[in-house]
């Protein structure tokens, strides 16, 4: 027995109080590994004591008279079998140290800690020829679940640290988007006001444009999901425009559109349908949509794009300047993602044709084979 | 922005920005005080070859270009001597340890405060 428990006026149960404020003040295994064994030998003379990890391969090895903190592999030695609650340690086995020194675990007293300590139990064993008697084994399975709740405490702590960098991170995360959108949102209204014709203009275009961006990334956020279906983006434009099912026809294979890509290309689908209304065909009573898409090109797939208006009766002049709309889809989509781009001013209508490398923009396509038409009215 | 105008003329400046938009106002800011563009690049590779291939004094970089960090051309910079600002939503502790020490202006970007660093950083 230590100097300490042999003292007349030593009280266990103090003692043992103390030894569990010591532990919960701690936040490692090692730490609290150190502190138990020193208690353990106090207590009941034990030598040591191994900390058993759930699958049995890092387990926690403190003896008393060291300062020395080892992690063991106890599936290698074949101490550790089918179930760690049940560690059948026999009076031969003996516990190899990562040193290659080797301590006798015979009459080991294992006992079972709470899944949520993370430990799967732990043992406490003696000197050859040693073992627990009863009022040894009562104190050290007292001194087993401090060790065990204060082991759960600092798990806790730890998820709880780790849920606060994912927070952190996620916060640095949104006020980097909502920065970067501000500025977007700036430089469209610079480009809106130079090329708006009129107050009034600039004001109804801008606030349609807001709305654009809005249901883009609304979509995003609603589904709570990274990527976005291309036929629901333009579904989701056109009615916005107010355009009814039966003007427009959309074709294509199921193609997600990641946020960058579902950004851009519902911006420009926007300006596409804006003018439409204004000037083309979803404008005339007579007037009819299509919208095709493709995946083509091998090895470097493209989504190919075809806005195709017609059965505009008059003669629709190209805009002798370049408005925002033209700006979006002949720079903005070549220089955001590489894409090639043609509008044309037909006599029937606008022809829109679009080529984007699809890393650019997607993140999925259906195969080809299940290829299906989808039509605007379905 | 008239007073700036004088120590900034016929500066080389590159600007790499993903955003077109973004990257359109702020060229054209930079030109109006007399700055020449190069770029402007719209990822890592452009930013890349023209840091190569281009007389640079100084650099305007986006943080997060497609989802790529751009640290890679600051320091390609640093290793030219050529100073870089960075112009991003992110604030100042998205920096590596040896990037700590560049100017970074918060978007939406200032373009007195980014002229008055580009003229600092070119001084």
């Amino acid at each position: 027995m230590t100097p300490s428990s042999s003292d007349p006026g030593w009280d266990p149960e103090r003692y043992l109080a103390g030894v569990f404020d010591e532990l919960t003040a701690v936040g490692t295994a090692e730490a609290s590994a150190r502190i138990a064994v020193q208690a353990a030998a106090d207590l009941a003379d034990a030598d040591g004591l191994c900390l058993v990890s759930p699958d049995g391969d890092c387990c926690v090895v403190a003896l008393a008279q060291q300062q020395e903190i080892y992690r063991c592999d106890l599936r290698s030695s074949g101490l550790y079998r089918a179930s760690a609650r049940q560690l059948p340690w026999s009076e031969e086995d003996l516990l190899q140290l990562p040193t290659g020194e080797h301590r006798r675990i015979g009459g080991a007293l294992i006992v079972p800690l709470q899944a949520t300590s993370g430990y799967a139990a732990v043992g406490f064993f003696w000197h050859p020829g040693q073992t627990a008697d009863r009022e040894a084994t009562r104190k050290i399975e007292l001194l087993a679940r401090a060790l065990g709740l204060a082991a759960c405490r600092w798990r806790m702590e730890e998820e709880h640290a780790a849920r606060q960098r994912d927070q952190q991170r996620i916060t640095a995360e949104l006020q980097h988007r909502l920065r970067n959108n501000l500025a977007v949102l700036r430089s469209i209204i610079r480009r809106s006001r130079e090329t708006a014709d009129s107050a009034e203009h600039f004001a109804l275009h801008l606030e349609a444009r807001i709305g654009a961006l809005a249901r883009m990334q609304g979509t995003l956020a609603a589904i709570g999901k990274a990527d976005v279906e291309f036929e629901d983006l333009i579904r989701t434009e056109l009615s916005a425009c107010a355009v009814a099912e039966q003007r427009y026809l959309l074709q294509g294979p199921a193609v997600r559109l990641h946020a960058k890509g579902a950004e851009s290309v519902g911006l420009a689908v926007h300006e596409l349908a804006t003018n439409s209304l204004k000037f083309g065909a979803l404008g005339a009573s007579s007037g009819s949509l299509a919208v095709k898409w493709a995946v083509i090109g091998d090895p470097s797939p493209r989504l190919r794009i075809r806005w195709v208006e017609s059965g505009v009766n008059i003669v629709t002049v190209a805009p002798r300047r370049r408005g925002f709309g033209q700006e979006l889809i002949e720079c903005t989509l070549p220089y955001e993602l590489g894409a090639r781009s043609r509008l044309t001013f037909n006599p029937g209508g606008v022809l829109c044709e679009l080529e984007i490398p699809l890393e650019a923009c997607a993140t999925s396509v259906e195969p080809a084979a299940q290829q299906s038409a989808r039509g605007g009215s379905r | 922005m008239m007073e700036r105008a004088a120590p900034l003329a016929g500066l080389r400046v590159l600007v790499v920005e993903d955003n077109y938009f973004i990257a359109v106002e702020m060229c054209r800011a930079l030109r109006a005080a007399g700055i020449e563009i190069v770029g402007p690049a719209r990822d890592l590779k452009t930013g890349l070859a023209a840091i190569r291939a281009e007389r640079i004094d100084c650099a305007v970089l986006d943080i997060n270009l497609h989802g790529l960090m751009a640290f890679q051309l600051a320091t390609e910079l640093r290793a030219r001597g050529i100073p870089a600002i960075f112009a991003t939503g992110y604030d100042a502790s998205v920096l590596p340890d040896e990037l700590a020490d560049a100017i970074l202006l918060e978007k939406p970007v200032d373009i007195t405060a980014l002229c008055r660093a580009i003229a600092t950083s070119c001084s």
